[in-house]
């Protein structure tokens, strides 16, 4: 690297003083200085372009909705700055005088283009609202209307079927009524149904959303869509009696008041399995109903002849299990490991002050809250160095899915940069920075250092509100896998093996030893193995739901 | 009866083609019949194009952020000027490039010839850069240069850039000084030129 390209990158990075400043100017007079220039301002370009999870619409509609009402006019009022009569493009109207001004008499006058715009908005707006009035008359179904639905996350081969046109799903995507949405094996698509509810289609699925309008006719499609096959695993929030969200499958009718649950749907066949919550099943063969609990799952079996039961989930898997924490009785700010494997690993609760005790369980930690084992996680340790595999669990609901640090969920460490192994969320840097909205592991081995970097991660804005089970998986042959409520959301090799785990190091919840790096949330139930779970093992403990033996 | 009105339009930009979701002349419309709310879908359409013309010219995340920012809500107080039969994407990115000039005019630290270079990649960062062609090939390159970078310099460039990290914070994460990670920043961007360059003629 040459002085010139020093100056060059100083001044890219807002790090050149005045005085080199000068001498840079004096170099850009050489032809071969201005392309170098060119050259690594075009590379410095490239590289602030792949800045992840970019998203200021929050931020903005905010700032919008604080505005009076009359803030939008002719851009050019007296609270913008004079500098920004120079950002609008030359338009016809704003070269023109700018319409609805005032003159000093407080009397509103309008240019001849502002008036033509206004009347032809004005055409507009009475076209529209007697299609409006003739489409609600005439019963007209399937015309693209917004439906409120949007996807939020692709990936893989997802397509989305409009008007008979079928297209490779984008992201984010507004989803029209009557649009179909069809994920390939092996790919997956996270969708919002606009009322909050929040949708995965597994791979291998089809879904439908309604064509025809609502019963009243005038507020949108009916919440709720068809599962033709495949599976979703949704999150719906609490609703009101009377507007429950109904979702159809060739086999049943499902009828949800608010509650998290799996639906996986074949042509004779439906099963349901909740999470949280109740949701009702009805079979189309006889239209027969259950009221399926949380922690049990019920069938709806076109050729079944007997009446259908609800039943119990599996319970958890217990092989390799060495740590568990259900939070469920808190004794003098001790929480105990319930595992049943000896030596327990009790956590205390350093800063009984940021925690609180929910009454639906849990542990909430509110503020810089730290729960860590008094001896080292020797047990974990051992076993893991021995089998090169680990499991990390946690059922948990994040207080905010802008966490940063990244945020410790559960690690066995000793300081920010000296780890066995970590299971975090959010980005780095900043509070709300790029980066947050995912989850992310680290795992010392003995290729990837004492950080355990660079750490695996879910795509930013991958963390769901609300509920989530989380699972960190790491195999002997380095397979590293990060599920959330049991669907793989990232994948990758952590190569080497966990010989290098220093036994010395002790397991910590919602923060790091000696440093700042706190998650805010509830903690359900987390678990340790010493093994890799695999995927059949993450989905029988997704489907036992985060209360655990209550 | 608000929700015929954004369908009833003809769609005007890619994405409204391909899913048959509100234009950009209908959401527009919304908007200036009332319906703020609606302007949500053009800033998450548009701010990854702002954000690029913004990105090119400013270091300081923070600012960038702000700018963009700016941007939309002049857009915003100033939708009554824009012309109905254009596309909105051209005229908020040129709201975008000319918000980049004004700042650099402000800012005192740049001196006139640099604040020119920054005008001419303003506009590039608007027209040729963001053409959807260049930028990828642009991409494309850089991808494979990473991947041929020495392993402690492509994570200073993923925590840098990608995870946001200031150059205090990557030193932490890769323990060493924040000095030796701005050297090896630098080094890592004039390697990847060199490398670019080298990938370009060989094309």
């Amino acid at each position: 690297m040459n002085r010139t390209q020093k100056l060059i990158l100083d001044w890219i990075d807002g790090k050149l003083p005045a005085q080199e400043a000068e001498e840079l100017e004096r170099l850009l007079d050489m032809p071969a200085v201005r392309a170098e220039h060119r050259a690594l301002c075009e590379i410095e370009y490239a590289l602030r372009c792949r800045r992840e999870g970019f998203d200021l619409s929050d931020r903005i509609m905010r700032t919008l909705n604080s505005m009076p009402e009359d803030a939008r006019s002719s851009g050019k009022d007296a609270d913008i700055p004079d500098s920004a009569a120079a950002i609008f493009p030359e338009t016809p109207q704003a070269s023109a005088a700018a319409p609805g001004r005032s003159d000093p008499a407080g009397v509103r006058r309008f240019s001849p283009a502002s008036r033509f715009v206004r009347l032809a908005a004005a055409c507009v707006a009475v076209a529209s609202l007697v299609w409006a009035v003739w489409m609600w008359t005439s019963g007209m179904h399937g015309l693209p209307l917004a439906s409120g639905a949007r996807l939020l996350h692709v990936e893989g081969d997802v397509r989305v079927t409009t008007a008979g046109r079928e297209r490779k799903a984008l992201s984010p995507q507004t989803l029209s009524p009557g649009a179909h949405v069809v994920a390939a094996a092996d790919s997956l698509a996270v969708a919002t149904l606009g009322d909050g509810s929040r949708i995965t289609l597994h791979g291998g699925s089809r879904l439908s959303l309604p064509a025809i309008p609502s019963p009243d006719g005038l507020a949108g499609p009916p919440p709720g869509f068809h599962l033709q096959r495949g599976t979703v695993t949704a999150h719906v929030p609490k609703r009101m009696e009377g507007q429950e969200l109904n979702i159809s499958t060739p086999a049943a009718g499902i009828t949800v008041l608010g509650t998290r649950f799996i639906l996986a749907a074949e042509e004779a066949a439906t099963r349901l399995d909740v999470i949280q919550g109740a949701v009702r099943l009805r079979r189309r063969l006889d239209s027969t109903s259950v009221d399926v609990p949380w922690n049990s799952y019920a069938v709806a079996d076109l050729g079944a002849e007997e009446a259908m039961a609800v039943r119990q989930a599996a319970p958890r898997t217990s092989d390799g299990l060495l740590a568990l924490y259900t939070f469920g009785d808190a004794d003098e700010n001790l929480v105990r490991d319930v595992s049943g494997v000896e030596p327990p690993l009790d956590l205390t609760v350093v800063t009984p002050e940021a925690v609180d005790w929910p009454s639906g369980g849990g542990i909430l930690l509110r503020d810089a809250a730290l729960l860590a084992s008094a001896e080292p996680a020797a047990k974990i340790t051992a076993a893991c160095r021995e089998s090169g595999g680990i499991t990390l669990e946690a059922w948990l609901t994040p207080s905010t899915l802008r966490q940063w640090g990244p945020a410790r969920i559960v690690t066995i460490s000793q300081g920010p940069s000296y780890r066995n192994i970590t299971l975090g969320m959010g980005g780095y840097g900043d509070p709300g920075a790029a980066g947050g909205g995912r989850y992310l592991g680290r795992i010392r081995t003995t290729v990837l250092g004492l950080n355990g970097l660079p750490p695996l991660e879910t795509a930013p804005g991958s963390a769901p509100p609300g509920l989530t089970h989380l699972v960190l998986t790491r195999a002997p042959d380095g397979t590293t896998r990060i599920y959330l409520d049991a669907v793989v959301r990232a994948a990758g090799m952590t190569p080497g093996d966990l010989h290098t785990w220093d036994e010395n190091y002790r397991l910590a919840l919602g923060n790091e030893f000696g440093s700042d790096r706190k998650w805010f949330g509830t903690l359900h139930l987390v678990a340790l193995y010493g093994r890799a779970l695999n995927a059949e093992e993450v989905s029988i403990n997704f489907r036992a739901g985060p209360r655990y033996g209550s | 009866m608000d929700v015929p009105m954004l369908a009833d339009t003809k769609p005007s930009s890619a994405n409204a083609h391909e899913s048959g979701e509100a234009t950009d002349e209908a959401l527009v419309s919304a908007v200036r019949a009332g319906r703020t709310g609606e302007f949500a879908e053009l800033v998450r359409r548009y701010q990854s194009d702002v954000m690029r013309i913004v990105a090119a010219l400013l270091y300081d995340r923070s600012a960038t952020d702000d700018l963009v920012h700016d941007v939309f809500v002049h857009a915003y107080r100033g939708l009554e000027t824009f012309d109905a039969g254009r596309d909105f994407g051209p005229w908020v990115r040129t709201i975008a490039r000319n918000a980049v000039r004004e700042h650099l005019r402000r800012a005192v630290r740049y001196r006139k010839r640099l604040a020119d270079y920054g005008d001419v990649l303003a506009a590039g960062a608007g027209d040729d850069l963001l053409a959807g062609e260049t930028m990828e090939r642009l991409q494309r390159l850089l991808d494979g240069c990473l991947r041929r970078m020495p392993e402690r310099s492509a994570a200073a460039v993923k925590l840098h850039y990608l995870g946001g990290l200031d150059t205090a914070a990557v030193a932490v994460e890769l323990g060493t000084s924040p000095g030796a990670i701005r050297n090896l920043l630098c080094r890592t961007r004039v390697a990847l030129r060199h490398c670019m360059e080298r990938e370009l003629a060989t094309q």
